[in-house]
């Protein structure tokens, strides 16, 4: 009897060290888990407050988030205003000054990547309101990937020191398999170098950037502003003028409205998948890539 | 000069071509170099500060600032104007202006001051709504405001009113509440429950000198005005979650205390939305109060309700209908008999809303209060707001 009890009090030490030991990493998006998880490996528990086919500019403030974000040790974010409508509400209401802005559970993704769009002269809302930092769907390129790795594997050292060098191994292994992924994928997509497609929202040009494309006109008038019927003719004869071949767009965009101006135009329908989990195939964060880029070849071969 | 344009143009077009062309090839061979580079930046750790990010909650030495202007028309299509709202019947007017200031105060709290400049019988003057500090920061679970403002009782009365899905005040909440809602001077403390879902508690202690929106002073009381709300939310399914919460309020009427206000209200909401094209609410709330009176033949009973749907059926469109119930119960009438007191209202309304942060709206409202004839009456309204917008609560 003695011994059980004491197997039983050792055994329920061990379950509590353990689950002490794993840091709990609560990010926005479920790229920001996948790379998360990478860095972490068995030392932390990630958990996404939104799926694979939120639309993070207009996510919920739901309360439920607030108890995962309680319970937080990392919360890691894309920043640059894209999750302002919902998340600092959130992190208010989280009784948890360990994740506030400024504290080392705090991590912005963003920091050191080398932005696009970035506005120069005067913002006003008059230029719409929600890229007004530059265009933070940064994560897409699968470079970008590897600074965000970064910027968590710091912060997860800064949290949990004693996993330093498996923060590092894991950070190097995910660096070389993003790297090689990366030139497999330039590879390719060299034949398609400098084909322009046209974009419902503004949310390619980092995938296309890396991998030789450029992005031609915006379906939205304005970052989250509709099309006008002007807008949206002129968006069609600019597809027929310079032959685009494809028109992309989210899953959680306008799809059909992007799909009846590629008809019109006489372009192909791209719904490309550049979240994690937004299709079955986008297991982790470089599946994701993996499938969004050769979606874009095909759709750029045929 | 034309042509040294012209031929300017065309060296720039070959070399922005070729190097159009090259730039791929070379971007593949300096993918290494490009990381490396990329790298040695600044990271997270060190750049967290210098998120210039307005929207997040950060302890510069700025505040937010917002400025929001909301303005109301009114036409009453027949002749008798009954509904307590306190709308010019026939006529525009700008209804408020709120100017509201938020930010971190230290490390331990944030601070938020709201001044209302109302119009009330053609003459406008500038009232403190709110002015708060929010302890953010406190142990076990722990969340605390201390100032005045709006209580947290319901749904409806904390949310501020150029946020509304609706432009006039449910008739319940116009007669036990106020028509803009109730604040005070106090302190409110809420505990988030340590469970796997969602449960809050809070519990506020106010002045309790008078009740509603007054501009008086109010008397001094025996007790404060006690307030208490359990609220819970619960995911349904992908997008769709509902929010419920039971409160509890206490009032002390008059100076001795003898005269109290007990109310007490339940309130339920369903909420979906897939990005910014679709959404729906359904949000509806009861409330009952009970008041003691010594000194009167009997107490006083009454309840009532409001429920809304609101559908969006486009980016920027969306559609609204709320159903308004209220009465006063066992009412001794001139002969004697205890009659029900009821009222009753129903709104339709499209609202546009091209942004974040400004929206039109035109509603048509069938009230018919205490039993007197029935009034039709239409509503236009225009709000926007400058500056910083606060997130949207659930
Ligand atoms: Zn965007």
């Amino acid at each position: 009897m003695k011994r059980l009890f004491a197997i039983a009090v050792i055994g329920m030490c061990a379950v509590a060290n353990g689950a002490f030991a794993q840091l709990r990493v609560v990010t926005t998006s479920t790229d920001l888990a996948s790379i998360a998880k990478e860095v972490g490996g068995n030392r932390v528990a990630v958990e996404s407050l939104t799926t694979g086919n939120t639309d993070l500019h207009y996510a919920q403030a739901r309360p439920d988030y607030i108890v995962k974000l309680n319970k937080a040790d990392l919360f890691v974010s894309i920043g640059l205003e894209l999750e302002a409508g919902w998340v600092p509400l959130l992190l208010n209401q989280s009784r948890n000054p360990k994740i506030h802005r400024g504290a080392p559970g705090y991590c912005v993704a963003y920091a050191g990547i080398d932005l696009a769009e970035k506005p120069t002269g005067e913002i006003t809302r008059q230029m719409g309101d929600i890229h007004p930092y530059g265009n933070p769907h940064y994560w897409p390129d699968p470079i970008n990937g590897i600074v965000i790795a970064r910027n968590i594997k710091e912060s997860m050292i800064k949290i949990d020191p004693a996993g330093k060098d498996e923060y590092e191994k894991n950070f190097h292994s995910f660096k070389d398999a993003a790297v090689k992924k990366t030139k497999e994928l330039m590879a390719l997509m060299s034949p398609h170098k400098g084909k322009e497609v046209v974009v419902y929202h503004t949310e390619f040009v980092y995938v296309l950037r890396r991998f030789g494309l450029s992005q031609g006109m915006m379906i939205e008038e304005l970052p989250g502003v509709a099309p006008s019927p002007a807008h949206a003719k002129k968006v069609i004869e600019y597809i027929r003028a310079r032959k685009v071949p494809l028109v992309l767009v989210s899953p959680w965009s306008n799809v059909s409205y992007a799909g009846k101006i590629a008809k019109e135009g006489g372009a192909k329908l791209l719904v490309l998948p550049i979240q994690t989990g937004s299709v079955p195939e986008a297991k982790t964060y470089l599946d994701m890539i993996d499938t969004s880029v050769r979606m874009l070849h095909k759709g750029l071969t045929q | 000069m034309k042509l040294q344009k012209l031929l300017w143009c065309t060296i720039a077009t070959v070399l922005i071509i070729a190097g159009g062309a090259l730039l791929p090839l070379f971007a593949q061979e300096n993918l290494d170099a490009e990381v490396d580079k990329l790298l040695g930046g600044k990271s997270a750790v060190e750049e967290r500060s210098a998120e210039k990010s307005a929207g997040f909650l950060d302890r510069t030495s700025m505040p937010n600032i917002f400025v929001a202007a909301d303005m109301v028309g009114g036409k009453d299509l027949t002749a008798q104007r009954n509904s307590p709202e306190a709308l010019t019947p026939n006529g525009v007017k700008v209804r408020s202006a709120e100017v509201g200031l938020f930010g971190g105060i230290d490390h331990l709290a944030l601070g938020t001051v709201n001044l209302a400049v109302h119009e009330e019988e053609g003459k406008y003057f500038v009232e403190l709504h709110e002015a708060y500090f929010e302890f953010n920061t406190l142990p076990w679970n722990l969340y605390a405001k201390l100032g005045r403002f709006f209580l947290d009782v319901g749904r409806l009365n904390s949310i501020h009113q150029h946020d509304w899905h609706f432009t006039t005040t449910p008739l319940v909440h116009a007669m036990l509440f106020d028509v803009e809602g109730v604040f005070d001077q106090g302190g409110e403390v809420s505990l988030l429950m340590p469970w796997q879902w969602y449960q809050e508690l809070k519990v506020g202690f106010f002045n309790g000198r008078s009740w509603g929106h007054t501009h008086g002073e109010g008397a001094v009381k025996p007790g404060p005005l006690v307030t208490a709300r359990l609220k819970h939310f619960i995911p349904i399914y992908g997008e769709l979650g509902t929010q419920f919460g039971f409160t509890y309020i206490r009032y002390l009427v008059d100076e001795e205390g003898r005269e109290i206000d007990h109310t007490g209200g339940a309130d339920l909401t369903f909420k979906w939305q897939r990005g910014r094209y679709r959404s729906f609410i359904f949000s509806t709330e009861y409330w009952y109060r009970y008041e003691v009176r010594p000194d009167a033949v009997q107490d006083n009973t009454k309840h009532g309700f409001y429920s809304y749907v609101q559908y969006q059926f486009h980016q920027y469109w969306l559609a609204g209908f709320r159903y308004d119930y209220y009465a006063e119960l066992d009412v001794r009438s001139s002969s004697g008999s205890s009659i029900d007191r009821q009222s009753f209202a129903q709104l339709l309304w499209v609202t546009l809303r091209p942004s974040e942060f400004s929206y039109f709206r035109i509603t048509g409202e069938r009230s018919d209060v205490f039993g007197t004839e029935l009034n039709y009456a239409v509503y236009v309204q225009a709000d926007f707001i400058l500056g910083y917008h606060p997130a949207h609560r659930y």
